[in-house]
Order: structure tokens, then sequence, then C-alpha cells
């Protein structure tokens, strides 16, 4: 999960890949500020229909409801 | 594990808090090989064609009840208040952006290509500046060329249809993102998916299988990160005088597709070059993999440098012959502000039996890729 926290801790094993992996956390931070979604505080979740990654199944992101949610949107890159 | 999951594993493992993650990759069943790595337990949901227009990742959102958005990429103090809210009144969902297209979408992840790209076709034609649907085109034509069931050039109209999205909004991560992972070395913030074989060695260390991967990682999105000037290696040319004899050229299929790097104003320039050789279908040929591996050098043009100049393309350990697609891929460098190469040239050695009368042949192929055909800036 580059740019996670996770991976983050596991950066510290190889310095220039840590800088690396931290100067583009910092990066996606930076642009995650200034670029504009509807993922935004206030908005409900979209209505888009995605597929499980691991059954194939239609899944409804708006089907998150019920009970609180955390949505984590990432790449294993 | 992350450190978010680790503060409210209670809160899920008591069932007070669900957890669900978006993919934003090609292949997202290496993700499901990362989750597994790292004993993760929740769904993911897959969007190779970046349909939740995000413009990079990770976005972290603490969602209530109601399916109302409460924090994004919270801080300590968020996470604390999250918990203890009352859900807020749900307003209408809002509209994404691009949801125009949406049975061309639909089609794209059911795995019906042609029908998703004659869609996006169609759309393009009534806005060309559109960079969604060039970015979707070159999602559609990557995994055509996965599936084992695409044309010759599908990999090269990915790359295309990617490096026009990006054109159109350079600011547009995800995007930026796909061509990195098939582009040069210089481009790369780091390598993309050099975590797998540790992934794998990890899982297989405390017992378990890794699950397969439909699509494995190869050559550039496992490749470091270079720097200018980085020293390649000796070489030597293994058939300087051109001795060896030629073979039909058209029993060797070649094919190229050049990933151009994103920076626009790198102080170097580059290009990552992907040579596919096959032998042709009516060859009557296979590769002889108990002899020396496929060998390809490069003549570096003027101007430029080639990294690395010699490849070798190791042979299956498990079968005398066979017949599949190898790609070797290599990289061109040259000062910045320059135009760069036209063309790059070549040649490949290679062991190849025939089938008719069984007997075994060491040729030459020598090739030239037109980097002038390829779409750059």
């Amino acid at each position: 999960m580059k740019g996670s926290k996770g991976r983050m801790r596991s950066c510290s094993m190889r310095s220039m890949r840590c800088a690396a992996t931290l100067a583009a956390v910092w990066m996606a931070s930076v642009l995650d500020a200034s670029v504009a979604d509807v993922l935004q505080p206030g908005n409900s979740l979209p209505g888009l229909r995605l597929r499980d990654a691991d059954s194939g199944e239609w899944k409804r992101l708006d089907g998150l409801r019920g009970r609180p949610a955390v949505l984590h949107v990432f790449a294993s890159w | 594990m992350p450190v978010w999951r680790a503060r409210i594993k209670p809160w899920v493992d008591n069932g007070a808090v669900q957890v669900a993650g978006v993919l934003q990759e090609q292949h997202p069943e290496r993700a499901l090989l990362f989750r597994q790595w790292k004993e993760l337990d929740f769904p993911l949901l897959s969007d190779p064609l970046n349909l939740l227009d995000v413009k990079a990742v990770p976005i972290t959102l603490l969602v209530d009840a109601n399916g109302v958005i409460r924090f994004r990429n919270p801080s300590e103090e968020d996470w604390e208040r999250f918990l203890a809210l009352e859900p807020a009144q749900a307003p209408e969902p809002p509209e994404l952006p691009g949801q125009a297209w949406a049975e061309a979408d639909f089609a794209a992840q059911e795995g019906r290509f042609e029908e998703a790209l004659s869609g996006y076709a169609r759309a393009l034609v009534d806005d060309p500046s559109e960079g969604r649907l060039h970015f979707r085109s070159g999602v559609v034509y990557r995994a055509r060329h996965d599936s084992g069931k695409g044309r010759p050039d599908d990999f090269a109209q990915a790359a295309q249809f990617w490096q026009r999205a990006l054109d159109l909004e350079p600011g547009q991560y995800i995007w930026r993102r796909r061509i990195q992972q098939y582009g040069p070395r210089l481009d790369k913030p780091y390598p993309f998916y050099d975590w797998v074989k540790d992934a794998r060695r990890e899982i297989v260390e405390r017992g378990g299988e890794p699950l397969p991967l439909r699509v494995e990682p190869s050559g550039a999105e496992l490749a470091s990160p270079a720097r200018p000037g980085e020293a390649s290696g000796p070489n030597h040319n293994p058939d300087p005088e051109g001795s060896i004899e030629r073979v039909e050229e058209e029993s060797l299929a070649v094919e190229a597709v050049a990933v151009f790097s994103t920076a626009r104003d790198a102080g170097t320039g580059a290009i990552r070059v992907h040579l596919r050789f096959r032998p042709a279908g009516d060859s009557g040929l296979h590769w002889n993999n108990e002899a020396e591996p496929l060998t390809v050098w490069i003549d570096t043009p003027a101007g430029a440098e080639a990294v690395p100049v010699r490849l070798e393309y190791p042979n299956p350990e498990d079968r005398a012959v066979s017949a599949e697609e190898r790609t070797i891929e290599f990289e061109l460098t040259w000062p910045g502000g320059e135009a760069g190469p036209e063309s790059v040239g070549g040649f490949a050695l290679f062991n190849v039996c025939r089938d008719d009368d069984a007997q075994c042949l060491f040729r030459r192929l020598d090739f030239r890729v037109d980097l002038t055909r390829q779409q750059r800036r």
C-alpha cells in the first residue's frame, strides 16, 4: 500500500527507498488537498457500482450504510 | 497492519464499524495478494477505470451510518470524534464526473472489450478532449492485452491513450502512475511491485499459500528508479561482424511498444521500449530451451544512451521447446531539451527448432523500432 502509513513504517529498512516513499506520501497529501473530487466531508457516498475483487459480484459504494464505515481508496503499488 | 486499521480494530471486531477498500490499479488481484500478505480482512472493490474520479491515493474516508462522509484523511482527533458522532441527514448523492458512458464502463468491467472500446470511441468523436475517455480506453486496451485474446498493438494503444489522457490533465496522478508502471526508470518514483516476492515468501513462511496473480509483474513494473548517468554495467556485442545467419523475417514476429516519460520538464528525456518476440504461428518453429537464451543487442542511437545494451531472456527450465511470447525491455535516455532519437535498432540472437525435421538452428534477426510513430509530446 504505497503511500499508506503501513508502507511508511516498513520503509525504514532502506533509507533511499524511505525518502522516495515519504516524498510520494507528501506529494499525494499535497495533491489530495488541492484537488476537487466528490469524496468530500458533508457529501453522501456516490451511488457507484463496482465489482468485488474477490467474488466479482457487483456492489454499490453507497451500500455502506447502517453502521459507521471506513473507506480506504488505495493501490498496492 | 496499517496504523488506522489497528486503531479501529476493537470496533471492527465487535461489529460497530465496517471497513472497505477501493482499488485504483490495473490488476486488482495484486491487491488481494497484498491484503493476504498484510493479513487484512476487509472487502476490496475494483476500480481500474478510475470511475471514482480521484486524482491521487491513498484517501481514507470516515463515513457515518447514513452514508455521509464526515472526515477525509482524518487526524488523531478526528478518529476519536468520529466514533462518538451521531449520523447526519444524508444529502442527495453527488454526481460523479464521467458517468455519461456507463454502458461502456459496464462492458469494460465485464470483459466485453470491443463493446467498451466502441462506446468510448463514439464518445470521443463528440468530445475528443475528454481525458477520462482516453484513460479508460487505455485501461481496456491493456486489459485485452493481458487477457491473452488481444491484438498485437493493444499495449501500444494503451500507452498512447494513457499518454493522451495525461497530456489533457497533467495533474491526474492515478493516470500518471498507470503510465509510469510501464515507463522508464528515470520517471519512476519507486518500484511498483517489488513487494510481491517478499509477500509470497512471508506468506509461505507462515504456512499459507500465496494467492495467484493472473498477470505476473515484470520488467518495468519491478524496476527501481534510475538517476541520470547511472552506470549500466559491462556489455559487449555478441555478433559484431554480423556473421550469424539471418532468419527469414516472417518466421519470427517482433512487436515494439515505447512508453515515454511523463515528466514534461525533466533534465533527461527517457523512453522504455518493450520488445515482444514469438515464433510466427505458421513458421513451424519453437524456441529451443536447451541452448543459449534469447539475446538482444541494442545499437545505441547517436546522442542517446541505451540501458542495458545487451539483454537476455532466461530459458524456461521445465520445457525443452516452447512457443510463448518473450518480452525484453530496455530504456533510452538523452539530454533534456533535445528531440530524442527517431528510431532505435538492434538484433536478436536465438535458438529455434523446426517442427518438420526437428533440426535446431541458431539465428539472428535484425530489427528497427520507429519511435516517431509512437505518440509523443
